[in-house]
């Protein structure tokens, strides 16, 4: 049983110490759920954009996988 | 479906401000009031390499202090990369909290990538130092 490891948050920290937090794996109010702790623990939010790219993300994660 | 949310990282955990500090090799932020050439300013003091006045961070309001004279006292890359390390250690920290395995990838353009996997309630914790 694996469906727990197929959720992930990717956060990308810039050299300014801005923030993007990506969440994937996740169905309906957990996706916003998922990121709500870390957004109050970094700081402030500037954005919050929902995306559509299941399947690349998908992608991703196999690619992702295969090296790990 | 997923979705993006982008933070400006405001330093609210002392914690996470030691570990930072330690990590590039800086002292121990020390509490107290320091004084900056525009007044003076209470919390966790942070002296970077090479800047005229530490920083002071309020961890209580986020807020940060500092007299820099747009550069010329102190290089705001040495702050950026502060705030940088620091929101790492503290999504470790949290990541860690809450149960969650995590890795951390420099990349190329001086970024850094942090993978955290949902490892269900209570899954062990993975993670460590990176």
């Amino acid at each position: 049983m694996s469906h727990s490891t197929d959720r992930t948050l990717e956060i990308i920290i810039s050299p300014t110490g801005q923030t993007r937090i990506t969440a994937r794996g996740y169905t309906g109010t957990a996706c916003k759920a998922a990121t709500r702790d870390l957004e109050k623990a970094l700081g402030f939010v500037q954005s919050d954009t929902p995306t559509s790219d299941l399947y690349q993300s998908e992608d991703a994660r196999e690619t992702q996988r295969e090296r790990g | 479906m997923s979705h993006i949310v982008t933070v400006r990282t405001q330093v609210r955990d002392p914690l996470a401000l030691a570990a930072a500090c330690r990590r590039l090799g800086l002292a121990v932020p020390s509490i107290g009031t320091a004084a900056l050439f525009s007044g003076s300013a209470e919390g966790h003091r942070v002296q970077l390499p090479g800047w005229r006045y530490p920083v002071v961070f309020n961890t209580t309001t986020g807020e940060s202090r500092y007299d820099n004279y747009g550069g010329q006292w102190g290089d705001p890359r040495m702050l950026n990369q502060l705030l940088q390390v620091y929101a790492v250690e503290k999504a470790k920290l949290e990541a860690h909290r809450q149960g969650h395995s995590i890795t951390e990838q420099r990349l190329l353009d001086g970024s850094i990538k942090l993978v955290i996997r949902d490892s269900g309630s209570g899954g062990p914790v993975k993670g460590g130092a990176l």
